[in-house]
């Protein structure tokens, strides 16, 4: 009996940490958010593009995540690429139209062996739905990438795009 | 239990403190490399990755199709060495196979590499040698029989008489024509399930034979070859005349049952063709030999036959040529650039025949059998020998034609060439049409078409296709789709090595940050 029972739990065990392969993918250190609420996103960057260093990261900011401001890093050069919203968010009262729509961190240098996080804030609109939200992102190296944009939701997906969930709460700001 | 706990304790750390470091292992370096082509088959290819694996599961699929599959044991790390089996042949070869990193995340894929020369899939497979030969001698010994054998038994009832060599022949042809006919069934069985010589003493090659029309066409001829000897040993005039039109008539039908001539469309015109065509040699070819004989035994009685002979003979013969032009026709197809096959050389080759013996039976109507006639006995020898030079064209005629039965006509190449395999994949993002052509085991190209939800084009960055056999344990090989000038992605020399059912995955790159994909499966004949 404690035979069985002790090899269902080396089994259980054993899957259960070898089917989580946090650090895997590119992924979001917080994997929740509130629909109206501001969010500061952790971005883990785990490895290279195979075996090669990343030197520049790009993370798209879909519409509805509004007044989004990247964290600088030292050793990256920081720019972001803004533009209209499709929809107008009040900020603080302040009507938003336009913001930030991609940030780049680029001219850096992160071996494959290292890993590293790259930060931004910003905040979903209380027009969202609750659900999975993406950040597209890619990695740049030399000779190639590694794009985790794949927002199908698949399991065993090879590059799912970095997700979090959308949960409803009460609208309180910062 | 203690052991357990330890195995526990190992499992949990070593995922713990694998977890982070690792990532999807990613394919660097073969050797061979991909696509290459080398001279001797390798004992081994190195796979190299990114980061430690181990193989999960392995298998080789060999030009001929077959798929072995290779023991994955123990064979871990940065990079591997997978072994392969002996005695690999020449052809293409792909490796399947797929690895675990240590996050547990299965990655596979698929290596080419070719010994000696490129090959496209399966190659036909070639009968056994000694099958062929063996399948090609029974089969001209069928049609000496039929012509000489029951061409002089009907010559022997028009004539009313048949001189000594010359009836010896006709049975002689007949009898060895109704040995090789059962012969031939177990040797086609033989070839049919591609059995080395030995087969042709087990049961299943004898139930294939029987099971393919040619089964029909082997008992239509036993009847025909007894029927000619039966004709010449009747005493009774009538019998015989009954037995030797029967026999002609089993015999011109018998190869109208089967064949690739009898089984073309559109058969109301293939297999009356066949008839008279067969019919017509029958008649003509029939009454050579006897002819030669008499002119040179017996010049004096050969006056009323050739006489006889000379006037019918027009009359085979045109169903002959009409049957055969239509014959040609309808085999070749109206794809001229088949028409540069075995097939079409095969045909080539008896056209010249053909016309070399025409150039005798003109001859020998408009400057010997006249003279002949007359009782001039040089012109009458000088026939003759034209008579049996026209025998051995026939027989060589008849040799050709006998390789027939090993290349598929031309017709049937273009049937096979313009079935492409296509489907349309539908999503609410993007849709995608797309063709496979040829659609056939071996080299294809795939054009795809891609929409957008509403139907308008889209202009991806990128297109990447990913094909596996899932059912045949056959990895994803992926490839790089290009954009062609008329709006088409491509994907050119898609290397499908089996017949089976195919997972057809597009990676279709919208943007920098978006994607989408379509898959579908389809099945290749």
């Amino acid at each position: 009996m404690i035979r069985v029972l002790s090899r269902v739990a080396l089994a259980a065990a054993t899957l259960t940490t070898l089917a989580v392969p946090a650090w895997a993918h590119a992924t979001l250190e917080v994997r929740e958010a509130r629909i109206g609420a501001s969010y500061k996103a952790v971005m883990n960057i785990p490895h290279g593009c195979g075996k090669e260093a990343t030197h520049t990261v790009r993370i798209q900011i879909p519409e509805g995540f509004f007044a989004a401001k990247p964290m600088p890093k030292p050793g990256w050069t920081l720019e972001t690429v803004t533009g209209p919203y499709e929809k107008t968010y009040l900020n603080h009262g302040r009507e938003v139209t336009e913001g930030v729509q991609e940030i780049v961190w680029s001219g850096g240098h992160l071996p494959n062996e290292w890993f590293d996080q790259f930060v931004f804030r910003g905040t979903f609109a209380d027009t969202l739905e609750p659900g999975p939200f993406y950040f597209p992102t890619v990695q740049e190296c030399e000779n190639g990438e590694e794009a985790w944009i794949d927002t199908s939701g698949e399991h065993g997906a090879s590059h799912p795009a970095p997700k979090l969930s959308l949960v409803k709460g009460d609208n309180y700001g910062h | 239990m203690r052991v357990l706990l330890r195995y526990l304790a190992a499992a949990i750390l070593a995922a713990f403190a694998a977890g982070p470091a690792y990532a999807h292992a990613v394919l660097l370096t073969t050797d061979p490399v991909a696509n290459a082509v080398v001279a001797s088959a390798p004992a081994e290819v190195m796979l190299g990755f990114n980061e430690p694996v181990s193989l999960l599961a392995a298998s080789l699929i060999t030009p001929g199709g077959e798929q072995i599959a290779i023991d994955p044991a123990g064979l871990g790390g940065e990079y591997l060495a997978v072994p392969l089996p002996g005695g690999l042949g020449q052809g293409t070869h792909l490796l399947s196979w797929r690895v675990a990193s240590i996050d547990g995340h299965p990655v596979g894929g698929t290596t080419v590499f070719s010994v000696g020369v490129v090959t496209g899939g399966i190659v036909e497979a070639a009968g056994h040698p000694a099958v062929v030969g063996l399948l090609l001698a029974s089969k001209v010994l069928i049609y000496l029989g039929v012509t000489l054998g029951i061409g002089g038994a009907v010559f022997a009832v028009a004539s009313g008489e048949l001189p000594g060599l010359a009836a010896r022949t006709a049975k002689t042809a007949a009898f060895a024509g109704a040995v090789a006919t059962p012969v031939s069934l177990g040797l086609h069985g033989v070839d049919a399930l591609g059995l080395a010589l030995t087969g042709f003493f087990s049961a299943a090659a004898w139930s294939a034979g029987l099971a393919t029309s040619y089964g029909m066409t082997v008992l239509a001829l036993l009847v025909a070859l007894t029927g000619a000897l039966m004709s010449f040993m009747t005493p009774k005039k009538s019998w015989s005349v009954a037995f030797a039109v029967a026999a002609w008539a089993a015999a011109a039908a018998a190869f109208a049952i089967s064949g690739h001539a009898g089984s073309a469309e559109p058969q109301w015109l293939t297999r009356p063709a066949v008839f008279l065509h067969l019919g017509g040699i029958v008649l003509w070819v029939g009454a050579l030999v006897p002819l030669a004989v008499l002119l040179l035994r017996a010049p004096e009685h050969a006056v009323r036959p050739l006489a006889r002979f000379s006037a019918f003979v027009p009359y085979p013969v045109a169903a002959l040529l009409v049957s055969g032009l239509a014959l040609a026709m309808t085999q070749l197809g109206p794809d001229t650039e088949y028409w540069f096959s075995p097939h079409g050389y095969i045909l080539a080759a008896k056209l010249a025949l053909v016309a070399v013996l025409f150039g005798l039976a003109i001859w020998n109507r408009w400057a010997l059998t006249g003279p002949a006639l007359l009782g001039d006995s040089r012109a009458a020898r000088r026939l003759a020998g034209s008579i049996v030079l026209e025998i051995v064209v026939v027989i060589a005629i008849l040799a050709l034609v006998a390789g027939w039965r090993f290349t598929p006509p031309p017709r049937a190449l273009t049937l096979q060439a313009s079935v492409p395999i296509a489907f349309h994949i539908h999503t609410n993002t993007a849709m995608a049409d797309v063709a496979i052509e040829p659609g056939r085991v071996g080299f294809n190209t795939i054009s795809v078409y891609l929409m957008d939800g509403e139907f308008a084009p889209v202009e991806p960055v990128s297109v990447v296709a990913a094909i596996s056999a899932p059912d045949r344990g056959i990895e994803a090989s992926r490839f790089e789709a290009v954009l062609d000038d008329d709006g088409f992605w491509r994907l050119y020399d898609v290397r499908l090595p089996v017949a089976a059912d195919w997972q057809f995955d597009l990676e279709i790159r919208l943007s920098r940050f978006e994607m989408v994909r379509l898959s579908e499966t389809f099945t290749l004949p």
